[in-house]
């Protein structure tokens, strides 16, 4: 692979804890990312995975700079995004959220919200704006005969349909989608993926798509990363980590995937984790998912492992990958 | 003989854009300690049909237009409402979607888990206090007695939809009636949910109305399935029927969407268009315009839900006659 799109090294965002009604700082950190280290390469979709809290979102925030990482480095482009070098790198990376009703503009129609960015960064002369606005709606699946209508005027598939639209008007070559499709219904989900695919395909873009949802993330990604807690705990091609996955976290993520067939569904030995999840403001010490896995041991308590490389050209930050016997 | 046997029931919703029939004419039944899965998309009438059962239809702009529930020899629809108050709550209990907005902030769980107690069953505060206690721990909340006396705020997802769940069962109900219990929380969670409500159902043969909009959790879980569509039963057959040999063309494209069935990166099946407007007058079936199966007959003629196989029905004209 050639040098990617989008690197991150090492990062690390870390929220000081506010105690009492927030004037105090607690001396506690909420360590939201510790240590991640991800590639997205130009025409690859590289899926983020892992429960509420473990810091997917967090790590979309810290790429675009909403939040500042607390140390390590984001490469776009092999040039590094610090917030002030070269404001260019906002037209190079663009994001799409979960929820379309709230990241649109209820008070703008599609074409006010689709041609602002073209006025922001300057890409074209006024006069051309409306003609690159339809090219723009045509190429996400809107008709551009709908320009004038507002926001609620549309149903959740095509409000996504306007957020992609948005992102991708000022050419980005990364792309990352936080959650797009959990909000909407099966069929409607299916439509999106589907754009998604085609727009990855003919723009050769790099893709972080972010989800919870691992039979989605299967069907879309190149590679996939599994986070735990602020880490990543397993990352490699996505029909080695989903399909054989080492790491017991992504084991038991796996086996809780609802599988729509009965008699599968019933015959497979599905891992239900004892307890719940840890807090991310305590969280245990050495590996974050030892009180809950079933092979840790007393050396999984002590160092947090980092990730080496495992079967199948992935990586797996777990003590015991190699001994664990693999999956059913 | 059914616990519960729901016929031809219709709830509307008088607004000022119109009348919404949110749930069109259904029927169906659960028998004792049977599993029944309603799935359909946002907007089917799922909800609305549990809440029609348990008498939460805010009436107005709500309105029950036709329809009969019969549930231990009374009609749920039709009874005085002091009848249906004492089968609410104790023979028949609800769990919902979002455990936050359905406890009580204000009140911790205790107060909560008794309620019911004080006012079917008439046991000391004591003995309901044991009771409560004994239902938490067969929840799979550890340390009950310590949790027994926090406030909702204090617990995670997942512990609230476990203490909703120790509220619902505590009057040891006939029939669950949930509603999407597991769609808020995360997978790892979900398993334990969806283990916890296979092993009541085991240990105390309650039946289960179970309503979501994901297959997978259905095929897991489900004796008998219900598909809906714009306030209708568009199929309904066994579980192994609906996923082996799914009849109805919106029961197979739905199917068709789910991404963790098709091979990795192909093309997946979407449906066209969106589900219709249930504010404008119904003509011929409602799935025909989305339909790749759709003949000009499908446009005119509203298809019955009628017997295709042996416990198998499918609202369609074309599978009836044998077409597809």
């Amino acid at each position: 692979m050639a040098t990617p799109l989008l690197e991150l090294h090492d990062v690390r965002t870390w929220f000081p804890v506010r105690s009492g009604f927030g004037f105090s700082r607690s001396g506690e950190t909420v360590k939201a990312l510790d240590g991640v280290s991800l590639t997205v390469g130009a025409g690859e979709v590289v899926g983020l995975v892992g429960e509420s809290g473990c810091g997917k979102s967090t790590l979309a925030r810290t790429v675009l700079q909403l939040v500042r990482p607390t140390s390590g480095r984001i490469l776009l482009g092999g040039t590094p995004i610090d917030g002030q070098a070269s404001p260019d790198w906002r037209r190079r990376l663009q994001m799409v959220f979960q929820d379309p009703y709230a990241s649109l503009n209820p008070r703008f129609t599609v074409f006010a919200a689709l041609a602002e960015p073209f006025r922001v960064h300057r890409l074209c002369p006024d006069a051309e704006v409306p003609a690159r606005v339809a090219a723009l709606m045509e190429s996400v699946g809107l008709p551009a005969a709908l320009r004038d209508r507002y926001p609620h005027e549309f149903s959740g598939g095509q409000r996504q349909r306007i957020a992609i639209a948005r992102a991708l008007g000022v050419g980005p070559q990364v792309l990352i989608a936080d959650e797009p499709v959990s909000a909407l219904d099966v069929s409607i989900q299916a439509q999106i993926l589907n754009l998604l695919a085609r727009i990855v395909r003919e723009r050769r873009l790099g893709l972080l798509f972010i989800a919870h949802d691992l039979s989605v993330v299967r069907h879309l990604s190149d590679r996939v990363a599994v986070m735990h807690l602020g880490r990543i705990v397993e990352q490699g091609p996505a029909g080695e980590v989903i399909g054989r996955p080492q790491h017991p976290y992504t084991r038991a993520l796996v086996s809780a995937i609802p599988v729509p067939d009965p008699e599968a569904a019933r015959g497979r030995g599905r891992i239900v984790l004892p307890g719940e999840p840890p807090s991310p403001l305590r969280p245990p010490a050495g590996c974050s998912f030892h009180p809950r896995c079933a092979f840790a041991r007393d050396e999984c308590r002590v160092a947090a492992p980092s990730l080496a490389p495992g079967a199948g050209g992935r990586e797996v930050a777990c003590i015991r990958a190699a001994e664990i016997p693999p999956a059913a | 003989m059914p616990l519960l046997a729901v016929n031809d029931l219709r709830t509307s919703f008088h607004t000022r854009d119109g009348v919404v029939r949110a749930v069109d004419g259904i029927s169906f039944s659960i028998e004792p300690g049977e599993v029944l899965g309603i799935v359909g998309e946002s907007g089917s009438g799922k909800s609305v049909t549990a809440c029609s059962l348990m008498g939460l239809v805010p009436q107005p702009p709500g309105r029950i237009e036709s329809g009969t529930a019969m549930f231990d020899g009374v009609d749920l629809l039709h009874c005085p409402p002091r009848e249906a108050r004492s089968l609410r709550g104790r023979r028949l209990a609800m769990i919902f979607q979002d455990p936050m907005t359905s406890l009580n902030p204000y009140l911790r769980i205790s107060e909560q888990l008794v309620e019911p107690l004080a006012i079917h069953e008439k046991i000391s505060h004591a003995a309901a206090l044991r009771r409560a206690l004994a239902m938490l721990e067969a929840v799979g909340i550890s340390d009950p007695a310590a949790r027994l006396d926090r406030y909702p705020h204090e617990f995670s997802g997942g512990m609230r939809q476990r203490v909703m769940i120790a509220m619902a069962l505590i009057t040891r109900p006939a029939l669950l009636i949930a509603d999407e219990p597991t769609t808020a929380l995360d997978v790892t969670v979900q398993a334990q949910i969806l283990e916890l409500i296979e092993r009541l159902r085991r240990e105390t043969g309650m039946a289960v109305l179970f309503i979501t909009h994901d297959l997978g959790v259905v095929a897991g879980l489900c004796d008998r399935v219900l598909v809906m569509y714009a306030g209708r039963v568009a199929e309904t057959a066994g579980v192994q029927a609906i996923f082996s040999g799914p009849r109805h063309p919106y029961t197979r494209a739905l199917q068709c969407s789910i991404p963790s069935l098709q091979p990795k990166g192909a093309e997946l099946f979407s449906i066209p268009g969106a589900p219709p407007d249930l504010s404008l007058p119904r003509r011929g079936c409602a799935f025909a315009p989305r339909c790749s199966a759709a003949v000009p007959s499908c446009f005119d003629r509203d298809p019955p839900l009628a017997e295709v196989s042996t416990a198998h029905s499918a609202a369609c004209l074309r599978v009836q006659a044998g077409e597809l």
